[in-house]
């Protein structure tokens, strides 16, 4: 049986899916990286791995996410591609009629306009935290909510309090203002998806033209808070796809399985690469005034890339080893 | 006399070539790193932009140096590059430094620079012939410069081995700074020609065209736009800029009327969008995209200083233009913080998208 790998590794998760020929899912896999992204590949491929089917072959291996340069050297990619083209061509697989995809990640968030199943508009944000899941996560903290169940608090919500938008450090302190005014939690969660999802349309998706249908997707789009609060905002139907959290990884699986279609071997080192010992380390290289900062990657103590070098000449040397 | 002046694209080769004939005797600060912008960031306020603290840890290194003499330009115009001069100024004197500070704006182009242009030729006992010659020299330099520049921009998506491009094109400025007559000019002209000819190149790739626009100096300075041109070139696309040195001067002059992609023509190619000259780069950054789509450009860049108020305004005129035009448009708003990682994702993704593109017109 023939399979397709796709890996995305961001800051906050890392997703794995496995895909038939066919496109099928046949498994998935989704883990928080918690700063350690060699870490979680390999126990997202140890995890995955016991799923299969004995006779399953990879034949294509896509990355995408912060980390997909390491993580392609790490497992050996096919194709190395970034979040955008990954997630809008998952999105486009499930939905060929797709316009709008709404991604509101742990860290990042983005959207991306599509009409006659071609990319052609993005946007991304990545300096503030405001719009994204990590705020989310923070809040539950706070209060004492799981965030599996924020969104059914939000929804029990009749009557969502106004919390500002811009920014977390203010939306906090807003939401403790009305917490100490005795306002009922529900309505604060409903308030908080409210101020997020204001945030993510007036800064992400400022000037976009976002028509139906709309897929979200993305770590955040369990939140049915979110969902309702955008639905609210955009006046449409939002549909959440049934493998929303993965996406990314499933983007990169097609990815794969589109260059790999003919009989090239794949580059993927096999499923052992889980027991193999990574190591990084970065220092200021002082050959020129650039001092760029070059990151080293070694696998069992050989050095196997170099990032960071503005003339090529670290990378050119990994080439030798 | 040691004057230091802000750095715009190569006016460093200009101004060495001058120096060296005529004088005065320049200084320029070692090349702009991340301690530029760290001192730069440290002594500027918090909300001035990009260029402003870059241009600010230049002539302090500059001052280290031993520069005593800065040239600054000013602006009558509506964006805060009016107000540097002043504020850059007392910052320097409350950090102690002592210098001369000279102004160059508009209004006293012709009086004050020939006055002084002419008071230094003759302290070096230059004639007004010599003179003439030196700035001729110092400009065909400066034009070679920009040939070169061009060069690689066509030459990098094709390279074979990654940095070769980028490799002869320092060797080339280096060679271009270095040579001291006409004769040798012409020397090093042939022997780049030869360099970029060695350069192993795939003929077969059909490099898609992307236009780097915005704020002059973001346009103009690698180190401001993460060295954009490398990258995308790196990535296999073909770049150009609407900001050179030598366009910026012949615009300020009015000696650009007949080049068909001049400052000029962009302004007025904005007129639909835009009824009136706002200044800086604004106007320009609107036409700029839909004259070089004639030429197959397909697709454009803007790059704008985080908080900068006119390209602030174009960005939003360019989303009509993009979709009146059918052009994709990316805009990055750039600050001392930024990330490398969202450069290269924003990027690859835009290539991606005009990729594409690019094949579904083809199947159609």
């Amino acid at each position: 049986m023939i399979g397709y790998l796709g890996i995305d590794v961001g800051s906050v998760s890392t997703n794995l899916a496995i895909l038939d020929r066919e496109g099928r899912v046949i498994a998935q896999r989704y883990l928080l990286t918690h700063g350690q992204p060699i870490q979680a590949v390999q126990k997202g491929l140890k995890e995955i791995s016991s799923f299969l089917p004995k006779d399953l072959e990879i034949r294509g291996v896509g990355t995408t996410g912060s980390a997909r340069q390491l993580t392609g050297l790490l497992v050996g990619a096919d194709v190395i591609k970034n979040e955008i083209t990954a997630h809008a061509m998952a999105a486009i697989h499930f939905h060929p009629d797709v316009r709008t995809v709404i991604e509101i990640g742990g860290q990042d968030s983005k959207i991306i306009i599509i009409r006659d199943g071609l990319v052609i508009d993005f946007g991304m944000n990545t300096v503030c935290a405001a719009g994204t899941g990590s705020f989310l996560d923070q809040q539950s903290l706070r209060l004492g909510i799981p965030i599996e169940t924020f969104g059914e608090h939000a929804l029990r919500s009749e009557s969502p309090v106004r919390i500002a938008g811009r920014c977390t450090v203010f939306a906090e302190s807003d939401m403790v203002h009305k917490q100490q005014l005795g306002c009922p939690i529900p309505d604060i969660v409903a308030g908080l998806c409210e101020a997020l999802v204001r945030n993510y349309l007036n800064n992400v998706a400022k000037g976009k033209n976002i028509e139906r249908p709309v897929l979200f997707q993305g770590g955040v789009a369990a939140n049915s808070g979110i969902k309702k609060a955008l639905e609210g905002e955009l006046g449409t139907e939002i549909h959440v796809p049934q493998f929303y959290a993965v996406m990314g990884a499933i983007g990169s699986a097609l990815l794969a399985r589109e260059k790999m279609n003919g009989s090239e071997r794949s580059l993927f080192k096999g499923f052992g690469v889980v027991d193999v010992n990574c190591k990084t380390r970065n220092f200021i290289c002082k050959d020129c005034e650039n001092t760029c900062e070059v990151i080293e990657f070694m696998i069992e103590e050989r050095p196997v890339s170099y990032w960071g070098d503005r003339c090529g000449k670290w990378e050119a040397q990994a080439k030798q080893f | 006399m040691k004057l230091t002046v802000p750095y715009l694209g190569r006016i460093d080769i200009f101004l060495n070539a001058m120096a060296r004939k005529i004088g005065p005797e320049f200084v320029f600060p070692p090349r702009t790193s991340s301690r530029t912008l760290l001192l730069g960031t440290k002594y500027s306020p918090e909300s001035a932009c990009l260029p402003f603290k870059f241009i600010l840890g230049n002539f302090i290194e500059a001052l280290e140096k031993g520069a005593d003499t800065i040239a600054m330009i000013t602006d009558r115009g509506p964006c805060r590059v009016g107000m540097y001069d002043v504020v850059m100024q007392q910052i320097l004197r409350d950090l102690g430094f002592q210098f001369e500070w000279v102004v160059m704006d508009d209004t006293r182009i012709l009086g004050d620079y020939l006055l002084r242009f002419n008071r230094e030729r003759k302290k070096r006992g230059a004639s007004f012939f010599e003179s003439l010659q030196a700035i001729r020299f110092s400009w065909k330099k400066v034009k070679l410069c920009e040939s070169i520049e061009r060069k690689a921009q066509k030459t990098r998506p094709l390279e074979v081995k990654r940095g070769e491009t980028t490799r002869v094109l320092t060797d080339s400025l280096r060679w271009i700074d270095e040579a001291s007559s006409f004769r040798e000019l012409a020397l090093v002209d042939q022997q780049c020609t030869n360099e970029f000819n060695r350069i192993e190149k795939d003929p077969s790739r059909n490099p898609p065209k992307i236009l780097i626009t915005g704020e002059a100096y973001m346009v103009i300075n690698p180190h401001a736009n993460h060295d954009i041109e490398r990258r995308l070139g790196e990535m296999g696309v073909e770049v150009t800029r609407t900001v050179w040195f030598s366009s910026q001067i012949t615009h300020a002059l009015h000696l650009d009327l007949f080049n068909p992609r001049s400052k000029r023509k962009a302004i007025e190619a904005s007129q639909p969008y835009l009824k009136h000259n706002l200044g800086g780069e604004c106007n320009a950054s609107i036409g700029y995209p839909i004259l070089y789509q004639k030429d197959g450009y397909e697709g454009a860049i803007q790059l704008l200083p985080f908080g900068c108020m006119l390209e602030a305004v174009a960005k939003n005129i360019l989303v009509r233009v993009s979709q009146e035009h059918d052009l994709p448009i990316l805009t990055f708003a750039l600050s001392e913080n930024l990330s490398e990682t969202m450069i290269d994702t924003r990027l690859s993704a835009f290539v991606d998208l005009l990729q594409k593109r690019r094949e579904k017109k083809r199947d159609r």
